[in-house]
């Protein structure tokens, strides 16, 4: 047998425990990632691990592959994740979380998957591949990372909003960047991920972004 | 004080009929509805995601982390009733948009709620 793996790390400007909320929120899979995600359903979980099967497009492949995926949160630093794919084949990961100061957080994912020793030829294929899957997914998760803290700082509830929004009174006039974000699984949940599953709707259409900045009197 | 603030110009509207943009702590989704020009919260009550992120299609947006849609005219979550968007009260001036971000005047002067336009 011989086995193809992968390591890659990088660093976000964002507490771990943010970070966290982002892995373990499974129904943005679809959504925040619909280009690579067709479907996901929770087949049951805990609060610290999570079973699901799901539906993907993977880089340089142009066939929808299904998956089961088992991930639980080993330590507050130490996230493990089993995908059962295709042919047998298993593939296991290691997401370590490194604190760096004051907010940060360093995310490094090694991979591997054991295969037939004929297949061995694979490697820099699966070092490619692994490659294009974290960046193109890593970029799409920074972007929602970075308007998650901004809100979290500005003293959003979850399935309330910001309540000097919605009371309309005056809100604060800087954000709360000592504001703790704690580690808290599971993550809840609003749709039908935990049932059916869930799919990208039909109903988008054209891309605006995140939007514009703020104006500049 | 007023606590109206510049949010935009009409022109903004003219490509796609809406825009969001941050102002203030408030994100706002501006939109032309039935000739109309109206804005919402643009965070999703929800986790917080962007509501206009896509383009308003048979009167519902669409939040791009969780696909959650509001109804463009209530602002009402379709699916999940409990959940609202805030409606910003407009006004348009030499082409200008405004909206009200504190409509607790008093309670905004008290906190020193310092974003204007004056």
């Amino acid at each position: 047998m011989a086995q193809l793996n992968s390591k890659f790390s990088e660093q976000a400007p964002f507490p771990k425990g943010l970070m966290i909320w982002n892995y373990f929120d499974h129904e943005h899979v679809v959504g925040t990632h619909f280009q690579h995600y067709r479907h996901v359903r929770i087949l049951a979980e805990a609060d610290n691990w999570c079973f699901s099967q799901r539906s993907a497009t993977l880089p340089f492949i142009p066939v929808k592959m299904w998956a089961t995926q088992f991930g639980y949160l080993k330590s507050e630093n130490w996230m493990r994740s089993f995908h059962f794919g295709p042919f047998g084949l298993l593939l296991e990961q290691d997401f370590h979380f490194e604190d760096v100061a004051p907010h940060g957080c360093r995310v490094t994912v090694e991979s591997r998957v054991t295969v037939p020793w004929i297949f061995g030829w694979l490697q820099p294929f699966f070092h490619r591949l692994m490659r294009r899957w974290f960046y193109s997914v890593w970029a799409e998760d920074m972007e929602m990372r970075e308007r998650r803290l901004k809100v979290w700082q500005l003293g959003f509830r979850d399935f309330g909003g910001l309540d000097y929004v919605n009371r309309k009174t005056a809100g604060p006039e800087r954000p709360d960047t000592e504001r703790p974000y704690p580690i808290q699984l599971p993550v809840p949940k609003i749709t039908d991920i935990t049932r059916g599953g869930i799919s990208r709707p039909s109903v988008t259409g054209k891309q605006f972004g995140y939007g514009l900045s703020e104006l500049a009197d | 004080m007023t606590s109206f603030v510049r949010i935009g110009h009409v022109s903004e509207l003219d490509a796609t009929g809406q825009f969001s943009r941050w102002v203030c702590n408030h994100d706002i989704l501006v939109f032309r509805r039935d000739g109309a020009i109206r804005a919402l919260s643009n965070i999703c009550p929800h986790f917080g995601g962007p509501v206009g992120f896509y383009q308003m299609r048979n009167g519902r947006f669409t939040c791009l982390w969780h696909n959650l849609q509001y109804d463009a005219d209530t602002g009402r979550c379709v699916s999940f009733p409990k959940l609202k968007l805030r409606e910003y009260k407009i006004k348009v001036e030499n082409g200008d948009i405004y909206a009200q971000l504190v409509e607790n005047q008093i309670e905004a002067v008290y906190k020193g709620w310092i974003c204007s336009t004056d």
